[in-house]
């Protein structure tokens, strides 16, 4: 397949025109057995029906639509039209009316043809839908529309398929027909206007002639051909009873799909419960998920590829696996790719069970028998929201294999990681759907790192270096509030509360960290521990500044630490705050990695300078407010002048110093060296 | 990632190389050799994890050594190389692929580096060169004394249907000229990847094992060139029992990066010095969970934690299909948010992450009649249904309206009166001891379903009301 096919492929936009006219009224002569009840001796059987050649037609056009929409839910549009003394169109492009449902409604207010009935001003003909199809060809789709608007280097193409469902007595008629589709098309693309409605670039037309069951037919069936440069035939004869099969049989090239047939299913049979016996259940997916099945050893290939019974197409036979009971399933990692299936028989009984069976949330192995009798496990059948995927399931080497573990590398001796924090964390942030669709101005994916980022403005890596997310009887719940966008006036007086709980203890002499018995030694003299606790409470509150309530609890903690200088520095900064805010109403952002922050302060205790290099953050001064602002103030307006070319190129190193490569044309050892 | 290395040993490469003022000669062969243990020097240093195997080739393919980390055993079987008859590409291609398809099956990546003589210009652009089925790429590196006559008539060094490119070693040939154009495709070919871990304002510096690839997807309408960032941040966390098995490009470890070039003491520290990367690890280990990572605009990752055997754990990087439906079950992933408040207003949602506003066809009853056997498998089914009324009134007349409103959209009039026929003969037939209500329900849908109105799809034929039972209708 070339590329351009590739890109806009002919599948996007399918047109059906099915004759609905008188002839197609009659019988397709192909009875169906209605004999289901006991009857008297020398009773007469019930007689057996017939089916319609438009009841056979319409059919097979739903049956098409059902799978490929089963399949692909988006981007694969079918529309049907009808053709008696007018076309009609039974659905269009939008997304709403590509679904089966939606067609049976309009079929049942469209009827059988009718009966013949001469009419001297019109007659009916297949040919009124031709028009009707080239018109539908040249309406854009939505998606055509949007790639329009995209204004990519590719020039949008626009490929259709269409699908004629007729009768005609011989060749030369379906010759008739071609060109005068064809020559509808030339005139649709005549009458294109931008943007609704862009020209045929290529039509793929397949003219389905068919007949009842009981009559020769003169039509020969054609392999795809170039009539023009716009136009490829292909004609298939075939008598109405057997349309369905054919129509799905072209369904597996029009969308690159492929057949698998699960074997030996075990099921209860319906009369005797106790017993049971193996079925065969049908399924189509798109063919990319044989890939790998095929591309391995031929003979293995050889030996689970079958030709479909009654059919012109091949599917792959894979063996069910009874699931165990646990842990059935392969890691997530090993699956390597997924796609919807459809039953190909939905009515057959061996069908609905394997659908309920994996509709109930159950997975299904499917094992690859190899030619020496040996078996590998190749794909999952597993359900999700109620649709069936098909997953192939790795089952080569790894080249993970045997890695070094991450206890062995830079961190992994550490052993007093925050893990349960991290976890709670974690939990905190998981990520839910929403209905609400983003916005351009609203994106959700932003979002969640401005909030990732808040709560770890000051998130030391292990225990040792933090008190007070130790000391959670005393600090919580203000550790937890501090970190959201904003507090309420009642979570204010919580946080408040936890410091004076710990002013209190202070007073108390309490111990903060219980001793250690087996190594007491170790211990900080208390005096020592609360002064690190409150440097490091302050260092978190200044942090967390994100809204006046915020700086309200920083100003509690000065306040209660007696610490007034400070405080009358806080108040003007809420000043400022309350101004900038009343100036610009969006959340003041904390900026951490600004080069403008002051440097580090040593700080006493315990050892701060490793959180810090994990936060990458300095909150040490209240003038950091003002700094904040300022930095926030500078990106709304950006420097113009684009920075230095080398300056663009360069590598930051690991002490921070950006790093280019000067003469980078002349590339030898010696000028590596030279520059290091 | 892994590497094939395919040796020629035609006779061609048993020609003599002197080198000029001096008395030493080479053979091809011998420089091919030199060429091959420059690279697994390389890869021994800078890339220990490389998985590579060697097939040696001429108008035949064998699998010298297959995937393998000990570049000895390597070293020591390309010593014994001999010599064979002509040179003939395409068996190479398809011993290759199915050398890599029978370890790894689709899902890696992998290097094919060739040395070969000369003939290489002309003879990989044969048509009857066949791509390789993996994703990967071949480097070929002709070995000739005079530059080749066919160079100079391509004017590209690169090989037709994006099968790989050709470098060749600088003129004169000498082993130090060999070992740098070894040398330069190992630099080039074997970057590592470094990039950066971030989770909010928590972050380490990491280090992916296998470099992660740009990935090429062609769909309807666009063809994305999707290349990694070299920061990937954390967006979120999942429990790991919803994200299940989506489809996955490929699979990296997450190594904290870790400082070459430096003594042992340093090492000892960095070993002490806490990591995000490995609380990260714990963290997710522990509490079995998944982290959403963007990887760059339009792509996904997740970071689980992974155990090759029970004692070796690791943080690895799964990297899904590009594009912001890679799990399909969960909807758009520019949809997901964080907000915990929110999930509390609408505990639906957390049960049923994505609903699909169609249902699928095998989810509904849709009723398909191609096939006899599925017409009269719903024929059959009110019949029996039949035979237990007035127990089962509800479920006969839901099934006949069902069977009826398909008739109507198909236009399958007869069917209508048939099924008329066969209740009138169900009841006929109904034996003695059967409830009256049963045959009187029989008649009354008999009758309604020969009536023109019968074929109105507005109409539900409905039970009749006799003095037998109460029906409550479904």
């Amino acid at each position: 397949m070339s590329l351009m096919d590739q890109l806009f492929p002919a599948n996007h936009k399918t047109t059906f025109v099915v004759d609905h006219t008188p002839y197609f009224g009659l019988a397709s002569n192909s009875h169906i057995k209605m004999d289901f009840t006991k009857r008297p001796p020398g009773g007469i059987p019930p007689a057996p029906i017939f089916k319609s050649m438009w009841t056979c037609s319409i059919e097979a056009v739903l049956e098409y639509c059902r799978i490929v929409w089963d399949l692909f839910p988006e981007g694969k549009l079918i529309r049907v039209i009808s053709s008696d003394m007018q076309s009609r169109t039974l659905n269009n492009w939008s997304s709403s009316q590509q679904n089966v449902n939606y067609m049976l409604h309009h079929l049942s207010s469209l009827g059988p043809p009718a009966k013949l009935v001469p009419n001297p001003n019109r007659d009916y003909s297949v040919v009124y839908g031709f028009r009707t199809a080239s018109e539908a060809m040249i309406e854009c789709t939505t998606a055509q529309m949007d790639q329009g608007a995209k204004k990519n280097n590719i020039e949008v193409q626009n490929k259709c398929r269409t699908v004629i469902i007729t009768s005609a007595r011989d060749n030369p008629s379906i010759d008739n027909l071609m060109s005068m589709f064809h020559n509808e098309m030339i005139k649709s693309n005549k009458y294109v206007t931008q943007p609704n409605s862009m020209s045929i670039n290529h039509c793929h037309l397949v003219i389905i002639n068919t007949y009842p069951d009981s009559i020769t037919c003169e039509v020969t069936d054609r392999p795809s051909h170039p009539i023009s440069s716009i136009l490829d035939l292909e004609v298939h004869s075939i008598p109405a009873s057997k349309i369905g099969i054919k129509i799905s049989n072209l369904l597996l090239k029009h969308y690159n799909l492929a057949s698998t047939t699960v074997t030996g299913i075990p099921m209860k049979e319906e009369q005797n419960a106790s017993s049971s016996a193996n079925y065969d259940v049908e399924i189509y997916h798109a063919a990319t998920a044989h890939t790998t099945i095929l591309n391995a050893n031929v003979a293995d290939a050889k030996a689970v590829v079958a030709k479909k019974e009654g059919a012109d197409y091949e599917t792959i036979k894979l063996k069910w696996c009874t699931p165990r009971a646990n842990n059935n399933l392969p890691d997530i990692h090993s699956c390597t790719t997924l796609h919807r299936i459809t039953p190909v028989d939905i009515n057959s009984r061996p069908s609905a069970c394997l659908i309920t069976f994996l509709l109930n949330g159950r997975s299904v192995l499917l094992e690859m028998i190899k030619q020496g009798g040996g078996k590998s496990m190749s794909h999952v059948l597993k359900s999700y929201n109620g649709e069936i995927y098909i997953h192939t399931v790795s089952s080569g080497r790894t080249v993970l294999e045997d890695p070094p573990a991450i206890s062995e590398g830079p961190g992994g001796k550490v052993t007093q990681y925050r893990v349960a924090d991290f976890g709670t964390f974690m939990k905190l942030n998981l990520l839910q759907p929403t209905k609400r669709k983003q916005t351009e101005d609203k994106n959700y994916i932003d979002d969640a790192k401005e909030k990732l980022k808040k709560q770890t403005a000051y998130w030391p890596l292990i225990t040792s270096s933090t008190i007070i997310f130790n000391l959670k009887q005393y600090t919580e719940p203000m550790l937890s509030l501090m970190v959201k966008d904003n507090i309420s006036d009642q979570e204010v007086m919580n946080c408040k509360q936890c410091i004076y709980s710990l002013i209190a203890a202070e007073s108390k002499n309490e111990h903060l960290i219980t001793p250690n018995p087996s190594n007491p030694r170790k211990m900080m003299k208390k005096d020592d521990q609360y002064k690190s606790m409150w440097t490091e409470l302050e260092t978190f509150l200044k942090s967390n500044l994100y809204t006046e309530n915020h700086c309200k609890v920083l100003q509690c903690l000065f306040e209660c630490r007696g610490r007034l200088d400070e405080e009358k520095i806080i108040e003007k900064t809420l000043m400022r705050f309350k101004k900038s805010l009343a100036d610009r109403p969006s959340v003041i952002r904390a900026t951490t990695d600004s080069p403008m922050s002051p440097p580090l302060t040593q700080q006493t205790g315990i050892k701060h300078n490793i959180a810090h290099k994990a936060v990458a953050a300095d909150p040490n001064s209240v003038m950091y407010l003002q700094i904040v602002q300022d930095q926030d103030n500078r990106r709304v307006n950006p420097p113009t002048r684009p920075p230095f070319a080398g300056r663009l190129k360069s590598i930051q190193k690991r002490n921070g110093n950006l790093f280019a490569k000067l003469y980078q044309h002349i590339d030898d050892d010696t000028d590596t060296k030279s520059a290091k | 990632m892994a590497t094939v290395i395919a040796i020629d040993l035609s006779v061609s490469m048993l020609r003599d190389i002197k080198i000029k003022d001096t008395k030493e000669s080479f053979t091809l062969l011998q420089l091919a050799t030199h060429g091959v243990n420059v690279l697994l020097d390389y890869l021994a240093v800078h890339s220990k994890l490389e998985f590579v195997a060697v097939v040696t080739f001429s108008s035949t393919c064998d699998v010298l050594c297959s995937f393998t980390r000990d570049y000895d055993l390597i070293k020591a079987k390309i010593t014994q190389l001999e010599f064979r008859t002509n040179t003939c590409y395409p068996p190479v291609i398809q011993t290759i692929n199915y050398l890599v398809h029978s370890e790894w099956s689709n899902s890696v990546t992998c290097q094919v580096i060739m040395i070969t003589d000369g003939n290489c210009y002309e003879g990989l652009r044969k048509p009857d060169m066949t791509p390789f089925l993996f994703p990967g790429k071949l480097i070929v590196v002709p070995l000739e004394q005079v530059s080749s006559l066919y160079k100079n008539n391509y004017d590209s060094n690169k090989l037709p249907n994006g099968l790989g490119y050709i470098t060749s070693p600088e003129l004169p040939l000498t082993p130090s000229s060999v070992a740098k154009v070894f040398e330069k495709i190992a630099k080039e070919t074997y970057v590592p990847y470094s990039a950066v871990l971030r989770c909010g304002n928590l972050k380490s510096d990491i280090q992916l094992i296998p470099p992660p690839m740009s990935y090429t997807k062609a769909a309807d309408f666009e063809i994305m060139t999707c290349c990694i960032s070299s920061e990937l941040n954390i967006i979120g966390f999942l429990e790991s029992s919803k994200v299940e098995c989506p489809a996955t490009l490929s699979r990296h470890l997450v190594l904290p990066q870790r400082i070459l070039d430096e003594c042992s003491e340093t090492n000892e520290a960095f070993a002490k010095t806490p990591s995000f990367c490995v609380l990260l690890h714990g963290a997710l280990k522990v509490e079995n969970m998944t982290a959403v990572c963007q990887l760059s605009s339009n792509w996904y990752g997740l970071l689980v934690s992974w155990a090759d055997n029970k004692k070796k754990s690791n943080l690895m990087l799964i990297i899904l299909e590009p594009g912001t439906n890679a799990i399909p079950w969960l909807g758009d992933i520019r949809n997901l948010t964080l907000s915990p408040t929110e999930l509390n207003k609408s505990d639906v949602d957390e049960t049923q992450p994505s609903k699909t506003p169609d249902k699928r066809s095998y989810n509904q009853s849709q009723l398909v009649w191609i096939k006899e056997a599925g017409l009269q498998a719903d024929i059959q089914k009110i019949l029996r249904q039949a035979r237990k009324m007035p127990d089962k009134i509800p479920s006969f007349y839901k099934e006949l309206n069902r069977i009826r409103k398909a008739a109507i959209a198909y236009s399958f009039n007869d069917l209508l009166t048939s099924i008329a026929d066969l209740l009138e003969l169900e009841c006929s037939n109904l034996p003695g001891g059967t409830h009256p209500d049963c045959a009187l329900q029989l008649t009354h849908a008999a009758i309604e379903l020969r009536k023109p109105l019968a074929m109105d799809p507005k109409l539900t034929i409905v039970p009749m009301t006799t003095k037998y039972a109460q029906h409550d209708l479904m």
